[in-house]
């Protein structure tokens, strides 16, 4: 990996009385008869990094899309510093605008534009939504990609890549818009092991740079080792939640402890 | 409004008769043209494709003219009827040669083997295993096809069949109403295509419960 | 033989003329025609009923009427309305109402076809719909739908042969009003069948390769 000679942010040392920057209010979601989530209630500090583990069909993608209003919540309150959004009033497309700017995301499954250069997917957000010019956000990708290791890829298209590589590209575009929060929905389970160990280290790299990150993950040892808050949900519902070390090590809730095991025995 | 409906309608079985004998006449002819298309010594299989190609490169209009006067005006004499049914007929035939030929590759391998596995006879083989299943794969595909040709119908008009078309041209020309009279054309044709299109559906899902896969 | 090729060569120039007439119509049609299917598309796509209703009957319509009917509603039917349009522009109206009804449903495909994962990835990079769309979608559904569009092409131009019953001077009109004057219908008949073929035999076979190019594996359509 690259030396990070280019820092993603300019970002403060940790206060040390750490307001809340991101909180979720009773958030419930409801596919036609299915209740996905059930009064799901989230805090978390800026710069922390948060893992969300927990057994499939228990509603981690969903709370994670949530977020972002890919999937409007069908009740609750999501409050972005000064950000507020409420389920019960409609959207405002100008807050909507405003809440992508700061919430980048990573996708399973990538999602890379096949008919554009690696180049053109990370800088085409830069010239629509942020207003640069095409010069400027070409200069600004470069510089992104080679903080991912792949400034040589630029002038490729992503099939020409491997699943790792397209992942990190990935990562780079979700960094164009210099969001404050990045959510991460399963990063790795597409990829192979080793091409998965590319991309968690840029993420551990991402962090230790202080970036506010939420990753939705069944790499148990990145939940243990990166973040500093887990959190497990099943049904719909958060189980137990509580600082990484501790909720990995020593979980109380019993179904925690059952998961857990049956995670590491595998 | 109601004459108008009327003198349409009897255009009505002209457009149905060209429409049905033309397909029936391409279904079968189709199967020849595709034996020929997959025939194992290269230079049939060449002449197939070339007969294949040539019918679906040159229009309706230009191969009805041909039959009609072309070949009607020296050396038979054809009814517009008859001309209008071969020269539709083999343009079909051209595009279920095509169909037939993705509904043998669609046949999975399986079959082929459990049939010689069974020790039936090759035209058994044919007419029990592979033939049903032929008909029930392009069903869909012919299905769509006739609704096709049930429009191109109207260019038998053009040699005088009293068809919809043709009774749409002279009404129009008799009572300067075009504009209602095209509708009511138009929307004579749409509602003939909603029963070819229901039967279709009907005949193949009774295929299915009979061959079930 | 020598006959034949000679009385060819004799009616080739007039054939000619109302060869490269076709072909503009076929031409101007397919432009305006292809923009309005995607325009249709958009809409029979779209979630409100306001829009989707009324795209849904201009599809059908388009695509149940047929070719004939439509170029002699343009042509002999709007007069009776005090509309009255050359045999030119009431082929290319006709044609390109045809074209936007067909192709509207090869583009809806086309849209159909590109990935959700897409649609999400253009969302939540902040793009508005207008820009998704033109950037991210629209591109790739295209390319999808590009092989069908082509096949369509082809048929349009064959379609445009059927100007000859609204008296645009093309290349039926031209063999006919040969034939009917020389008696000699066959070879002409022959000659201008054999210029189409010149056109969409070549074409077809390019769209077949092309086709198998984008989607090697999948069987091509008849």
């Amino acid at each position: 990996m690259n030396p990070m000679s280019v820092p993603l942010r300019q970002v403060p040392p940790m206060p040390a009385a750490k307001p809340a920057f991101l909180r979720l209010e009773s958030i419930h979601k409801q596919f036609g008869p299915y209740e996905v989530l059930h009064d799901v209630n989230f805090e978390m500090c800026k710069g922390e990094v948060v893992a969300i583990i927990g057994p499939s069909g228990s509603g981690k993608s969903t709370l994670l899309r949530c977020i972002n209003q890919l999937e409007p919540p069908t009740r609750g309150r999501i409050r972005l510093d000064e950000l507020d959004i409420d389920a019960a009033t409609p959207l405002a497309r100008a807050d909507l605008l405003k809440l992508r700017r700061r919430i980048g995301m990573v996708f399973q499954s990538f999602n890379l534009f096949p008919h554009m250069t690696v180049l053109r997917n990370v800088s085409l957000a830069q010239v629509r939504t942020l207003g640069r010019s095409q010069r400027e956000a070409d200069a600004r990708s470069l510089q992104l990609l080679e903080r991912v290791g792949l400034a040589d890829k630029a002038g490729h298209y992503p099939a020409r890549c491997s699943g790792g590589q397209q992942q990190r590209i990935a990562i780079a575009r979700a960094l164009a818009l210099e969001p404050e929060l990045m959510l991460f929905d399963e990063p790795t389970s597409a990829l192979d092991p080793e091409l998965g160990l590319e991309v968690l280290a840029v993420m551990k790299e991402l962090a230790a740079e202080g970036m506010s990150m939420i990753v939705v993950t069944h790499e148990m040892h990145f939940a243990e080792t990166v973040s500093d808050r887990v959190v497990v949900m099943a049904d719909g519902r958060i189980l137990e939640q509580g600082p990484s070390a501790r909720v990995m090590r020593q979980p109380q809730h019993e179904r925690v402890v059952k998961f857990l095991q049956a995670v590491r025995d595998r | 409004m109601n004459d108008i409906l009327s003198m349409l309608l009897t255009g009505v079985p002209w457009t149905l008769g060209v429409t049905l004998c033309a397909f029936a006449t391409g279904v079968v002819l189709g199967f020849a043209l595709c034996a020929l298309r997959m025939a194992r010594s290269r230079g049939l299989a060449a002449l197939g494709a070339a007969i294949v190609l040539t019918l679906r490169s040159i229009p309706p209009i230009v191969w009805l003219f041909f039959i009609f006067f072309g070949i009607g005006g020296g050396y038979l004499s054809l009814s517009p009827f008859v001309a209008a049914v071969l020269g539709l007929g083999l343009i079909t035939a051209a595009q279920m040669a095509e169909v037939y030929r993705g509904a043998f590759a669609a046949i999975p391998e399986g079959q082929y083997e459990a049939a010689h596995v069974l020790n039936l006879s090759p035209p058994q083989r044919f007419f029990d295993v592979v033939l049903p299943q032929l008909t029930r794969i392009s069903i869909p595909t012919a299905a769509t096809y006739a609704i096709g040709l049930l429009k191109d119908s109207a260019v038998a008009s053009t040699l005088g069949v009293a068809d919809i078309s043709f009774q749409a041209y002279q009404v129009s020309q008799q009572t300067f109403q075009g504009l209602g009279v095209y509708s009511a054309a138009a929307l004579v044709y749409l509602v003939l295509s909603v029963p070819v299109a229901l039967a279709s559906r009907w005949v193949s899902a009774s295929l299915q419960r009979r061959i079930s896969q | 033989m020598n006959e034949i090729l000679s009385q060819w060569a004799e009616w080739f120039p007039e054939l000619w003329k109302g060869f490269v007439l076709s072909l503009q119509v076929t031409a101007i049609s397919l432009v305006f025609g292809v923009f309005l299917g995607l325009l249709l598309a958009l809409g029979v796509s779209a979630k409100g009923r306001a829009v989707r209703y009324p795209a849904l009957v201009i599809v059908e319509l388009g695509r149940g009427a047929p070719a004939l009917i439509l170029l002699q509603y343009f042509y002999f039917g709007l007069p009776s309305v005090n509309l009255t349009l050359s045999s030119f522009w009431a082929a290319v109206l006709a044609l390109a109402y045809c074209t936007a009804a067909y192709t509207s449903e090869i583009i809806r495909g086309g849209l159909e076809a590109v990935a959700r994962g897409q649609h999400e990835a253009a969302e939540v990079i902040g793009l508005d719909r207008v820009d998704a769309l033109r950037y991210v979608i629209l591109p790739q559904a295209l390319r999808v739908a590009l092989p069908s569009l082509l096949g369509f092409s082809i048929m349009m131009f064959q379609a445009s042969s059927l100007c000859f019953t609204i008296a645009l001077p093309e290349i039926v009109s031209r063999a006919s009003a040969i034939g009917s004057s020389t008696f000699q219908y066959m070879p002409v008949l022959v000659l201008a069948g054999l210029m189409y073929a010149a056109v969409c035999a070549p074409a077809s076979l390019g769209v077949a390769a092309l086709e198998r190019r984008l989607a090697p594996g999948q069987h091509a359509t008849p």
